[in-house]
């Protein structure tokens, strides 16, 4: 069967199949472009076609070019020249070819719909209104016996499977993108950089005899504001508390965010957010189910502030500070009086971060010790459905920008004053 | 040069390369194309491109990337030093300075980095491009003229071809996306933690002075310390070091009672989170569970 592997598919054009195969890689994500075919018949042309187990490693390290490329290359391999060999099996249907890229459908389902489209005005010419209005009517009703489904952004939080989890990083990402960096006071050097470093500069001017003949510019470091974010998993929170632990998922591969948990007491689970595993999921629910009693809000807080200043390993680090962000993610039930929640808040308020507060209720969270902390929080967002953490970017992004404007306002001032 | 020989001379410079890298090394030398590994540190990515170096006697050079890293470390810069003296030197004979002006920046006073030199070595090299990933986009953009062209372009000199041309191995972590660019000037090749014979393999080769017994039993114990959920899983260099820790201590078997071996397992788990996880009653299940897949995967002897 090995030395069959081109004389098989198609003994008139062999070349004809290897196009066919990588229009078959193409239409399962890899990029293969004119280099990649080259290399590919090169391989052919030096290694002969003989041994299939050597093309297939050849054309592996030719084709991918990523983790999942490299896994998922000798299944397709497989399909596509011995198709007999998994027909039957959940692998494939025995079809060369099965099925179309993303673009591909898309482009098909306009041009089935505009058809579809063509085809009813066709039918109406000539019919009643009434006719038309039942056949537009009925678009909205789904059709073929299919029901309409909700999309997975408009989902509400307690339909979300783990898999739709995905679709999070998606709205997470343009934070990264968008957020004001924060300058350090520490330089780094840089050629692009603007700000000359005159000691470094003329340091190196005596290796030349004292000419300053390179100049050594720098620049401050700047660094994205860290994230934290809190997750309440108390009773009362039992069926948002999942979806919040994704979204913290999400947070913390794509913005590095620190995630703590807490109820009657804090843990930070951040370690275990960096993988995706059910055993890590296992190990979260466990340090989850054991908390009990009602939820201490403000004891909680107030842990928080002392643990930020804990790195990984124990190790103590800068704490909370000006412009770093939390996230709160809780329906603001408490138990600690009030004054002591609004004194957490604001405590970590007065170390210059942004605190807002995330909540699965349609409304602000309406319990007293909330409603008495209200000037010392950032913001409030209702967290119902995926499409709401568009607002959680911009309420983010808006007070990000906010102290820069007010900056760029005063030095206009200053030099309108000079 | 074949595959199989290939594979032969990695042996002979102590890498126990698996079928399909061995390929890749033949690929990247017939149809003279980079290499990209990519991998978890410690898998032993680096080490290819030293064996390859040793194994085809070529000269090694090797850039270690950094966030920093800019064209006057990683490719040339001009000798300013020697420029001036060249100019004191002449003003002070009173030479022809016409003549100064059109050699000052000739490749005489070139300083070349490893990019240049690996380009403009006269036997074929082996250019080592250490965790790409940590360069900035700018950098990884630069790169694509020296892999596609294998040519590096001075402005004061014009383009410099490669004399001959040099193995190309880059490695990353996949700490960062490469650009598609990149990645598709090379070959691609998913290093992964290696499977129990071949780590065998690759211990006996490398730590010969150990106990036949002692490296199954700490390989076997290794691979199932993989399986438990560390933040940093070890790699092969990781299971070298603790067995050589093992034979410093004159221990032909792994003690039966963990405490025994306890200490010398920060050379395996390598954040404190790891340590903590890895209670005594692990390392006893690991033990155990170690020896049952040894007797399975026919590389263990069960107990009399």
């Amino acid at each position: 069967m090995q030395s069959t592997l081109l004389s098989e598919a198609n003994p008139e054009n062999p070349s004809q199949v290897i196009l066919e195969f990588v229009d078959y890689l193409r239409a399962n994500g890899f990029v293969i472009g004119l280099g990649e075919l080259q290399a590919m018949f090169t391989i052919v042309f030096t290694a002969g076609i003989d041994d299939v187990k050597r093309i297939e490693k050849c054309w592996r390290a030719i084709a991918a070019s990523s983790k999942g490329q490299w896994q998922q290359f000798p299944q397709l391999f497989e399909v596509f020249w011995f198709p007999k060999k998994t027909k039957g099996t959940t692998k494939s249907s025995g079809k060369k070819k099965q099925g179309k890229s993303l673009p591909e459908l898309i482009s098909q389902m306009r041009s089935d719909m505009d058809q579809q489209v063509a085809s009813q005005a066709t039918k109406t010419v000539g019919l009643g209104a009434s006719d038309n209005d039942q056949s537009s009517s009925s678009m909205d009703q789904g059709q073929g016996g299919a029901s309409r489904v909700d999309p997975l952004v408009e989902k509400p939080l307690g339909d979300w499977l783990p898999s739709d989890s995905h679709q999070l990083d998606a709205f997470i990402a343009p934070l990264q993108e968008r957020l004001r960096q924060k300058l350090l006071r520490h330089y780094q050097r840089r050629p692009q950089a603007t700000r000359i470093d005159f000691p470094q500069s003329i340091r190196k001017a005596a290796s030349t005899g004292g000419e300053l003949i390179q100049l050594i510019k720098k620049e401050r470091k700047t660094i994205l504001p860290r994230l934290f974010i809190l997750v309440d998993v108390s009773k009362s929170m039992e069926s948002h508390a999942q979806f919040f632990l994704r979204m913290a998922r999400s947070f913390c591969h794509i913005l590095n965010a620190r995630v703590f948990v807490f109820h009657t007491r804090l843990i930070e689970v951040t370690p275990l957010m960096k993988r995706d595993s059910g055993r890590v999921q296992e190990k979260i629910n466990a340090v989850t189910f054991g908390f009990g009693g009602g939820t201490k809000i403000a004891t909680n807080l107030e842990a928080f502030l002392e643990q930020t200043k804990l790195g990984p390993s124990g190790n103590h680090i800068r704490g909370i500070e000006r412009r770093d962000i939390v996230y709160v993610l809780s329906d603001g039930f408490d138990t600690d009086p009030p004054e002591k929640t609004c004194a957490a808040i604001a405590a970590i308020r007065k170390k210059g971060a942004e605190l807002f507060w995330l909540h699965p209720t349609k409304e602000v969270p309406q319990s007293e010790a909330i409603q008495m902390s209200q000037a010392w929080i950032s913001g409030f967002m209702a967290v119902s459905h995926l499409s709401s953490l568009d607002g959680l970017v911009d309420l983010t992004l808006k007070k990000n920008t906010k102290k820069h404007t007010q900056i760029t306002h005063d030095r206009e001032y200053l030099w309108a004053a000079f | 040069m074949n595959v199989a020989q290939i594979s032969e001379l990695l042996v002979k410079a102590s890498y126990i390369a698996d079928e399909s890298l061995s390929e890749m090394v033949w690929m990247g030398l017939s149809i003279n194309r980079p290499l990209l590994l990519e991998g978890e540190a410690g898998v032993g990515k680096t080490a290819v491109a030293k064996a390859c170096a040793s194994a085809l006697n070529r000269p090694l050079f090797r850039l270690q990337c950094h966030e920093s890293l800019d064209l006057n470390q990683a490719v040339y810069e001009w000798n300013y030093s020697r420029q001036l003296l060249e100019i004191r030197l002449r003003e002070a004979e009173g030479g022809d300075k016409a003549n100064l002006r059109e050699n000052l920046f000739s490749e005489a006073f070139l300083l070349q980095r490893p990019l240049m030199q690996a380009i403009t070595s006269p036997t074929p090299a082996v250019l080592l491009i250490d965790e790409i990933d940590r360069t900035d986009e700018a950098f990884e953009a630069y790169l694509l003229e020296v892999l596609g062209e294998s040519q590096i372009t001075v402005p004061e000199l014009g383009t410099i071809k490669a004399s001959s041309q040099p193995l190309v191995i880059l490695t990353s972590n996949g700490t960062r996306d490469l650009s598609d660019a990149l990645r598709r000037r090379c070959l691609f090749h998913y290093l992964d933690y290696p499977s129990l014979p071949r780590e065998l393999n690759i211990v006996k080769t490398l730590v010969p002075e150990a106990d036949i017994e002692l490296i199954q039993q700490a390989v076997l114990f290794v691979h199932q310390l993989r399986k438990e959920d560390l933040d940093k899983i070890p790699g092969i260099a990781e299971t070298l070091d603790w067995i050589r820790i093992l034979c410093t201590r004159n221990l032909k078997k792994l003690p039966e009672d963990p405490a025994d071996f306890a200490g010398t397992l920060s050379a395996l788990l390598k954040t404190k989170n790891d340590q903590w996880q890895i209670a005594p009653h692990i390392l006893t299940k690991l033990m155990g569970s170690g020896q049952r897949v040894g007797i399975d995967a026919g590389v263990a002897v069960p107990k009399k």
